[in-house]
């Protein structure tokens, strides 16, 4: 109960931030969505210009999902916010815990991820006329959730570590989506990659869903695709778990050495 | 009786990670209690330990050496315990939400401090009224003053109804009337049995609300008295003005043993006779009286006088 009323709390800092950027769903749309889908698409017209169908297929599965992890990585500098706005001594010293009321806050930009990644995907699907499996495609959105979730857990402990070292936000929430990128088989296959960078990826976020939704829209049997599912939500889970702790343990050291004062 | 606060050579050490001749004492062996109940005053300069202490008695900070209790719980050990028993205002216009209502922002604190649902709304609208910003609850903070938002502060201190009060430099940014106000609210709440301790600059505010104050400096606690006892600390500087047109009666009274000066004040008839020597206050208002002077007025120091000539002159300038 009191997980509830403190995430519902946090939750609507969280839409006052998000307003900031987009004070209406339709600005939202117009400026965020359009620029998004802008830049997917160049990359989906980029690979018509060099390939075939299959790769345009690949680009654009790859592109539309890969939003929604982006977006949800304002996670990492939203983590942060507490402490230029100096609430954060306070949330720490708060009855309640730490992770709860960051949790009501941040999770706004899973939403916004898990929404963009959606508008981004049904406008792509249009434009270039994927065809889409179904019954199954109904299941997209559902994959899509759980790869933004588990973004949003990874991008939790990245902010957890960041809260220490607030000026480096931006860079370290750059740094991340850029390696999701690269490497989770976005616009390049994950085989395409040495072993070693290989072993890596499969305990990072978007790899194993980006694989589930691609198993789906190629026609895949229902097991390799929840089996890649679950990989995802596993990944993201520890990523989760280990966030809360590096947050917790974050604001324990700021009290010992005296950082959780300053910015 | 457990008091209310109680610190046994608290020590706060902030290490410079690359010197470490250069780590900063923030606080050194500070011992001081608190009665439950009390209004208890932290005066001092600008870096002298006074918001140190209090981030370590509100569990923000962990003390480096010493020992710091709450309501009789230790703050390293019954940290949770401790936070639930305390409310606390940090002093400037941070630590609010500025893209939030006034009402939204203390909503939110009374959820992270479990103020139970169905008493939520009513008691943060008293809050508010209490305050004075029942007209702008719902209005965004961003569109507060200075003023305002550090009663919103107080307001956030207070929405958890703890039984002790942590108010530091709270009123920096108040007008004149609404810093009153912020007087006979803390008096209000000392009636209500609320312990509050409570750091200022502002010597008037100690000396009108406070039944104890402690004078902090360098992170040592230099003394601990009511208002009135400290001032009486430095009587033997206690000083008599009178007016009168006779030069003469001034230099007569300079030859007075304890007297330290005299000195003609810019109105042309008023002079001003400082004592090194408390005993001295009869044998000089006995020669003004039969020299015939009839406008005699004699004062004890204010804390502010106190307050410097114990701290020093030392200004703007920080340690």
């Amino acid at each position: 109960m009191s997980f509830i009323r403190v995430f519902q709390a946090g939750f609507v800092v969280g839409r006052s931030d998000i307003a900031v950027f987009w004070w209406n769903w339709k600005l939202w749309l117009t400026t965020w969505i359009l620029r998004v889908v802008t830049s997917a698409a160049t990359w989906i017209l980029l690979g018509r210009l060099i390939g075939s169908e299959d790769r345009v297929f690949y680009l654009l599965i790859g592109n539309a999902v890969i939003v929604g992890p982006q977006a949800a990585g304002w996670v990492v500098a939203s983590s942060t916010w507490d402490r230029f706005e100096g609430t954060y001594p306070m949330l720490v010293i708060a009855p309640s815990r730490l992770a709860h009321a960051m949790m009501g806050r941040t999770s706004i930009w899973l939403i916004n991820g898990i929404l963009t990644s959606l508008a981004t995907f049904v406008i792509l699907i249009a434009l270039f006329r994927l065809p889409l499996p179904f019954p199954g495609a109904l299941f997209a959105p559902l994959i899509i959730a759980v790869v933004c979730a588990s973004a949003y857990g990874f991008s939790l402990f990245v902010g957890s570590i960041v809260i220490r070292i607030p000026q480096t936000r931006n860079i370290a929430h750059n740094l991340a989506t850029t390696l999701l990128m690269a490497f989770c088989g976005v616009s390049v296959p994950v085989s395409f990659w040495p072993v070693w960078i290989q072993r890596i990826v499969s305990v990072m976020p978007v790899t194993h869903g980006l694989l589930a939704m691609r198993l789906l829209f190629s026609g895949a049997a229902i097991t390799p695709i929840l089996q890649s599912v679950a990989a995802e939500m596993a990944v993201g889970l520890a990523w989760f778990v280990l966030g809360v702790m590096t947050m917790d343990y974050m604001a324990n050291l700021g009290r010992r050495d005296g950082s959780i004062e300053f910015v | 009786m457990t008091a209310a606060i109680q610190t046994r050579s608290l020590g706060r050490i902030y290490k410079n990670q690359q010197k470490a001749a250069e780590d900063i004492v923030a606080l050194n062996d500070v011992s001081i209690q608190v009665e439950i109940g009390e209004v208890h005053g932290l005066l001092g300069p600008n870096g002298a330990g006074k918001t140190t202490l209090v981030k370590i008695l509100s569990t923000v900070l962990l003390p480096s050496s010493g020992s710091a209790s709450v309501l009789g719980l230790d703050v390293e050990r019954d940290t949770n315990a401790v936070r639930r028993s305390i409310g606390i205002v940090f002093g400037g216009d941070r630590g609010v939400y500025w893209h939030l209502t006034g009402r939204q922002n203390l909503q939110y604190w009374a959820a992270l401090y479990s103020v139970p649902a169905r008493e939520t709304n009513s008691r943060i609208a008293k809050l508010l009224e209490r305050v004075g910003l029942a007209d702008r609850a719902d209005h965004l903070v961003e569109t507060y003053s200075r003023g305002m938002k550090q009663r919103l502060h107080l307001a956030r201190g207070l929405v958890a109804d703890a039984r002790v009060l942590f108010l530091d430099e709270p009123t920096i940014g108040m007008d004149p009337l609404a810093a009153r106000d912020f007087r006979e609210l803390v008096r209000e709440l000392r009636h209500e049995g609320k312990t509050i301790l409570l750091t200022t600059h502002d010597m008037a505010e100690a000396e009108s609300i406070c039944d104890r104050v402690a004078l902090i400096d360098h992170g040592r606690v230099i003394a601990v008295e009511t208002p009135r006892s400290l001032s009486r600390v430095i009587s033997q500087y206690e000083r008599i003005d009178f007016e009168c047109d006779r030069e003469s009666l001034a230099e007569q009274l300079r030859t007075l043993p304890g007297v330290s000066s005299v000195v003609r004040l810019q109105d042309d008839n008023n002079y001003r006779i400082d004592l090194s020597d408390g005993s001295a206050v009869r044998q000089v208002l006995d020669l003004l009286v039969r020299s015939g002077v009839t406008s005699i007025r004699t004062s004890l120091p204010s804390l502010e006088e106190v307050y410097v000539h114990i701290i020093g002159d030392r200004g703007l300038k920080l340690r």
